[in-house]
């Protein structure tokens, strides 16, 4: 009560009125442990709230992968499980010590992943309801069309490319090839 | 020492980008109810954005707010506002004098800190409380009205939380042909800086409020507060004990309101937290899930490996802008 009262005077006075925090972190409730892997979700369940919401906005990115790609990760996977331990370690050392915008680049497969660095400016920062159609657009592209669209996300300026990237997106796909050597000539 | 100018790499640029999206939203809202004219606020809000594009670049990122809200803070779209509109919720924003609002509107709508606000208005720290306190709604006794300025608050951030996605996107959309657009931009880009700071301290001046004044309106709001907080908590606390022992099952009373202890299996999680739950089981029973922290790292490896070139370091095969060269070999000498 004393602290519901004390709150209450804060919020009441003009100069404590803070802005409303941006986001709120409220934990999540562990899953229930009658799960099929128990030792998955034993390991899960260890993990703190913003790690588990990392793990499932992992699981989706894995989710959107084409299985080509996914195949090629597995296959990445095995090999890498059988290097030595040294070795591991010094790849997840090489990985880790990159810029976190290149490493969240990989989550969109071998394929995207190597293009991402380039394209980030473009697609960096796509609104929500942009992101299916960009991932199913950038997964039709050839390795020729991607390079082209790489340099036109590197001419265009911040302030434009939102309308580019909407442009690009409403670009039927026989028109492409126009479309990006036009853009990239500019 | 070499002077080389800031390379424009595209972590930059993302980061900039992100800046602006992050910022763009409270910064229309506070343009706008500034302005009480939502085409201006946005007219004004493009400009800035294209303004501080420009020199982003040139300063470290921790700069980037305070000199972005300067840029906007200081327009004369935003200190000099023509009579403009406001919605009946806000009504009380159009009756303020434009600089009390505008501190006002940074700091509810804009969420800035003492810090960088009082440099986007150009005052020192009692100048600025004392453009609240100014701005800060009052009771029909004439003192200061802490709910109706929560209100207030709260009709602001509603604002900046309900703005509409098509609002935002507009600001993104490339400015009309340029020649249309000059005309304009010389009319609302604001006076040089030195010059509107001198004529806006000249008319503060004579309705300036005594300095003492603010501090002791916030003195007496506290006092007030506290007391009336005191003496409810001394009558509900009278209240209870001279009440009869509680029921069984109750823990306590508060006015109408009887507080009781929830039985421990009633607590169950929400719905929601169901579905996450069976959608993490899914995730959790996939034969892929223990490769999934390290997918990145996999389809890294998958495509050879590949580490990204230093975009900081000058390279001789990418032509330089001639300008740029000539500095350099002209800070070298």
């Amino acid at each position: 009560m004393n602290k519901l009262v004390f709150a209450g005077l804060l919020l009441a006075l003009p100069l404590s009125l803070a802005a409303a925090p941006q986001s709120l972190n409220v934990p999540l409730p562990a899953p229930s442990a009658a799960s099929p892997a128990p030792s998955a979700a034993a390991a899960f369940a260890q993990l703190d709230p913003a790690q588990q919401r990392q793990r499932r906005s992992d699981y989706a990115a894995w989710r959107a992968l084409p299985e080509g790609e996914r195949e090629r990760i597995r296959q990445a996977a095995a090999r890498f499980a059988a290097l030595p331990a040294d070795q591991q370690q010094r790849l997840r050392v090489q990985f880790q010590a990159q810029d976190q915008a290149f490493r969240e680049g990989w989550r969109l497969g071998p394929q995207l992943g190597a293009e991402f660095p380039k394209l980030h400016g473009l697609f960096g920062f796509v609104p929500p309801q942009q992101r299916d159609a960009v991932l199913t657009v950038l997964r039709q592209l050839s390795p020729s069309q991607l390079a082209q669209l790489a340099l036109v996300a590197q001419r265009t300026p911040p302030q434009e490319r939102d309308s580019v990237r909407s442009a690009f997106l409403a670009v039927p796909a026989a028109e492409r090839d126009t479309w990006l050597k036009r853009q990239a000539g500019q | 020492m070499t002077a080389v100018p800031a390379p424009v790499s595209s972590t930059a640029a993302g980061a900039l980008s992100a800046f602006l999206r992050g910022v763009e939203r409270r910064a229309l809202v506070v343009a706008e109810l500034q302005c009480g004219d939502p085409a201006r606020a946005e007219q004004t809000l493009v400009a800035v954005m294209r303004a501080f594009a420009a020199v982003a670049s040139d300063l470290p990122m921790a700069q980037w707010p305070s000199r972005f809200w300067t840029l906007l803070g200081q327009r004369q779209a935003l200190r000099e506002p023509a009579t403009g509109q406001w919605p009946p919720s806000l009504a009380g924003l159009g009756e303020m004098a434009p600089l009390p609002r505008l501190a006002l509107l940074l700091r509810v709508g804009g969420s800035l800190d003492e810090g960088i606000a009082t440099r986007v208005l150009d005052v020192d720290e009692e100048g600025y409380q004392r453009l609240l306190a100014t701005a800060c709604p009052r009771d029909a006794d004439g003192q200061p009205d802490a709910a109706a300025w929560r209100a207030l608050a709260e009709q602001v951030q509603l604002r900046v939380r309900d703005l509409p996605a098509k609002r935002l996107q507009q600001l993104q959309q490339p400015s009309a042909p340029a020649a249309n657009n000059q005309a304009p931009a010389s009319s609302w880009r604001a006076p040089p800086r030195d010059e509107r700071a001198s004529t806006s301290s000249k008319r503060r001046r004579p309705n300036a409020k005594p300095r003492w004044r603010g501090p002791v309106i916030l003195l007496i709001t506290v006092a007030v507060l506290l007391l009336a907080a005191l003496g409810w908590r001394h009558w509900q606390g009278r209240a209870l004990t001279a009440d009869g022992p509680l029921p069984e099952g109750v823990v306590a009373e508060a006015g109408p309101v009887t507080v009781e202890a929830l039985p421990a299996s009633d607590v169950r999680p929400a719905a929601g937290s169901d579905a996450q739950a069976s959608e993490d089981a899914a995730m959790l029973a996939d034969r892929d899930y223990p490769l999934l922290a390290e997918a990145d790292m996999h389809a890294w490896s998958a495509a050879g490996g590949p580490l990204p070139v230093d975009e900081s370091q000058p390279k001789p095969t990418r032509p330089e802008p001639v300008g740029a060269a000539l500095e350099t070999s002209a800070a070298d000498e």
